[in-house]
């Protein structure tokens, strides 16, 4: 009985290559340190953006203050303006008079 | 094999030396690192975060302080954002010349800034409360060597208005006096936290390592003063010191039925906006709460209502006046020497301010009428401290509250005849004012207070509710009848200035002695005026009490209180719109 096997054997010219890509130390090395390198750039990368937003918040903070305190100013200016001070100092109460007579209707 | 010769064995035993050197070397590396990173590791590790992380306080906003106009919420103190400017003068390269450029924005002389840069070494403190538009002026010089700090600043845009009742913040930011000082803590709110990882500028980079607690702003506070009350009040206060030329005074409006502060206002007052400028001061303090002072002749009603709630006297209970009193050994007269002789009644008693007629009260209440026992003594002080909580603190939202002082019952029975009319005794305004109340309002005594509501930072609001402290300090009849007395004062009496024809006011007038500060006795022509009085006596809607300190024109309490009392209440009459009593 003729198997495959021994058809084969009997094709001794028959040749089949098998491609083997082998890495020494150094190549292992330089893949390692490379493979380092990316990562390491993604994570300047983030932490960088990270801190450019940090420093985007601050500066939208400050304007936040800044409007802040212009609120307070304004505030404070209507505050003054109707305070019980400037009533009194108005041309309108200086025309008013006391009452003398009230009448209440019960 | 041949023998190795000299010159290798040589060589070798470097070699070893050399190994042995490079060992010891590597292990004193080793040895030294280990001391650096292991042991030292927590200084160094110290030393790298100062370089490279900071902490943060960020300071809360202070809650803000308002008072009622009607019902519309008034604000009285508020935050501001300003700038502190400062100068570097070592990095000033042309003093003059900078001082110049800032005098020019700032409206300052600049001759301050020259001075204040030639004393300072690396800070000089140039001006305060610098606002954004100044600021960006000043920054547009692009001045070598100045600078800004923010900084918050306390703001009281009604000026002078409620300033004792009020207090201010100090540069520090710490309350000081009246609410500012008492609320301290709640209208501080809590300062916040920044821990973070900051760039070479100190500027703080987003990390998720940052720790962030966010400051929770202080408590909003609204009180009860009603502004025109304040306003009306400070000015009839103002009026009513500088004609009698007297050193100061006081004036607090309440509502009986509440305790609820309507207003309390003292001259002379001051700014808190300014409150730097002030020479003397006492005038921080409000006077109302703070200070002790013998109360006179206002202090028979509480000897009155005594005798009244006790059952011991009516309105129509008669004594025999003789003008003077001996106990121990001591002559206790009436003032100007008034002696009005047998049946003079309880009500004329208070209408005539008769010393005699209170001493006879206490008698009354011993177990001996004819002489002051320790019994009537005991009576007594019950009544004051228990009762009306005479020497105790009310608790009032203010700093700085005096308690006053009640003699004990072991002190002579001079002192204790003393104490019925006023002398001998301390009280506060505020203490006396609340008394007041509660005969006003058939016999509650109610706890003062100032604050209406507070609104914590989550805008949830809290209201007050008045309290009751004692329910029947005396009885409804006694308290009655004792109205209709102090009307009688006001109609007929030494508070007759005070008579508003259709109206029915109750008032008693006092004029205490002064203690002598510096020995025993009294001041010999120096007094306290007062005047304490409630309408309309039928349903109080106010009670108002007149302090006028050291007048220097001549008269009893009716010529100083009495004028300021009486253009308070009718203006208050108006205000409330109470209609005439019928």
């Amino acid at each position: 009985m003729i198997t495959a096997t021994m058809a084969m054997r009997r094709n001794q010219n028959l040749y089949r290559q098998k491609a083997e890509l082998k890495l020494g130390p150094v190549s292992s090395g330089f893949v390692l340190i490379a493979i380092t390198a990316v990562l390491a750039l993604l994570y300047l990368n983030a932490v960088t953006k990270t801190a450019v937003f940090g420093y985007e918040l601050s500066q939208m903070q400050q304007a936040r203050n800044e409007a802040v305190a212009a609120n307070q100013e304004l505030e404070i200016e209507a505050a003054r303006l109707t305070s019980i001070q400037q009533i009194q100092k108005s041309q309108a109460v200086a025309k008013l008079v006391p009452t003398t007579q009230v009448t209440y209707v019960k | 094999m041949s023998p190795p010769s000299l010159a290798a064995n040589a060589s070798n035993q470097r070699l070893d030396w050399l190994y042995i050197a490079i060992v010891l070397l590597g292990i004193l590396t080793v040895g030294r690192l280990f001391y650096i990173q292991i042991i030292q590791h927590g200084d160094f590790a110290r030393l790298a975060a100062n370089e490279h992380q900071r902490k943060y306080e960020v300071p809360a906003d202070r809650g803000q302080i308002y008072l009622l106009d009607g019902d519309t919420k008034v604000p009285l103190a508020l935050n501001q954002q300003l700038k502190l400017l400062y100068a570097d003068p070592s990095i000033v390269t042309n003093k003059r010349r900078t001082a110049e450029q800032l005098a020019k924005i700032t409206g300052q002389p600049a001759e301050k800034y020259v001075n204040a840069m030639e004393k300072g070494k690396e800070y000089a403190l140039l001006e305060t409360k610098i606002n954004a538009k100044t600021a960006d002026k000043i920054k547009a010089l692009r001045l070598r060597g100045i600078g800004f700090k923010d900084q918050t600043f306390r703001t009281y845009p009604e000026g002078s208005l409620a300033s004792q009742v009020l207090g201010f913040v100090n540069a520090d930011g710490k309350g000081q006096y009246g609410v500012e000082g008492f609320l301290n803590k709640e209208l501080g709110g809590q300062p916040g936290h920044l821990n973070a990882k900051t760039d070479t500028n100190g500027v703080p980079i987003a990390s998720s390592d940052n720790l962030d607690r966010a400051p929770v702003r202080g408590t909003n506070v609204v009180l009860t003063i009603d502004r025109s009350v304040q306003a009306q009040a400070e000015k009839f206060l103002a009026e009513g010191v500088i004609n009698v030329k007297a050193e100061s005074g006081s004036v607090i409006v309440m509502d009986p039925n509440t305790g609820a502060v309507k207003a309390m206002a003292n001259y002379p007052t001051f700014d808190p906006n300014d409150y730097s400028k002030v020479t003397d001061y006492r005038v921080f303090s409000n006077a109302i709460v703070s200070d002790n002072f013998e109360p006179g002749s206002v202090f028979k009603l509480f000897t009155v209502a005594a005798g009244l709630d006790s059952h011991k006297i009516t309105p129509n209970s008669t004594y025999n006046d003789t003008g003077c009193e001996k106990i121990d050994n001591y002559n206790v007269c009436n003032a100007e020497n008034h002696k009005l002789g047998p049946n003079t009644t309880m009500t004329v008693v208070l209408r005539d301010s008769l010393n005699t007629g209170v001493m006879y009260i206490l008698k009354l209440m011993g177990s001996d009428p004819a002489t002051i026992t320790k019994a009537s003594k005991q009576a007594l002080h019950r009544y004051i401290t228990q009762r009306f909580r005479f020497g105790q603190r009310t608790g009032i939202e203010q700093a700085g509250e005096a308690a006053g002082f009640v003699n004990p019952t072991t002190t002579s029975n001079v002192t204790y005849a003393n104490m019925s009319f006023g002398q001998g005794i301390s009280v506060t305004t505020l203490q006396t004012a609340t008394a007041i109340s509660a005969i006003a309002n058939g016999g509650k005594l109610y706890k003062p207070y100032l604050v209406e509501k507070y609104i914590t930072a989550d805008g949830s609001e809290v209201a007050a509710r008045p309290k009751v402290v004692n329910p029947h300090v005396i009885s409804t009849q006694a308290a009655k009848d004792l109205g209709i007395m102090m009307e009688v004062v006001v109609h007929r009496g030494s508070g007759y200035r005070a008579y508003t024809p259709g109206y029915k006011i109750a008032g008693k007038t006092g004029t205490a002695q002064i203690a002598n500060p510096n020995g025993p006795g009294y001041l010999p022509d120096k007094n306290i005026g007062t005047f304490a009085g409630f309408a309309p006596v039928e349903d109080p809607k106010f009670v108002v009490m007149v302090r006028i300190n050291k007048p220097n024109t001549p008269g009893f309490a009716e010529v100083t209180t009495v004028p300021v009392f009486a253009n308070l209440t009718r203006w208050l009459l108006q205000y409330y719109a109470v209609p005439p009593s019928g």
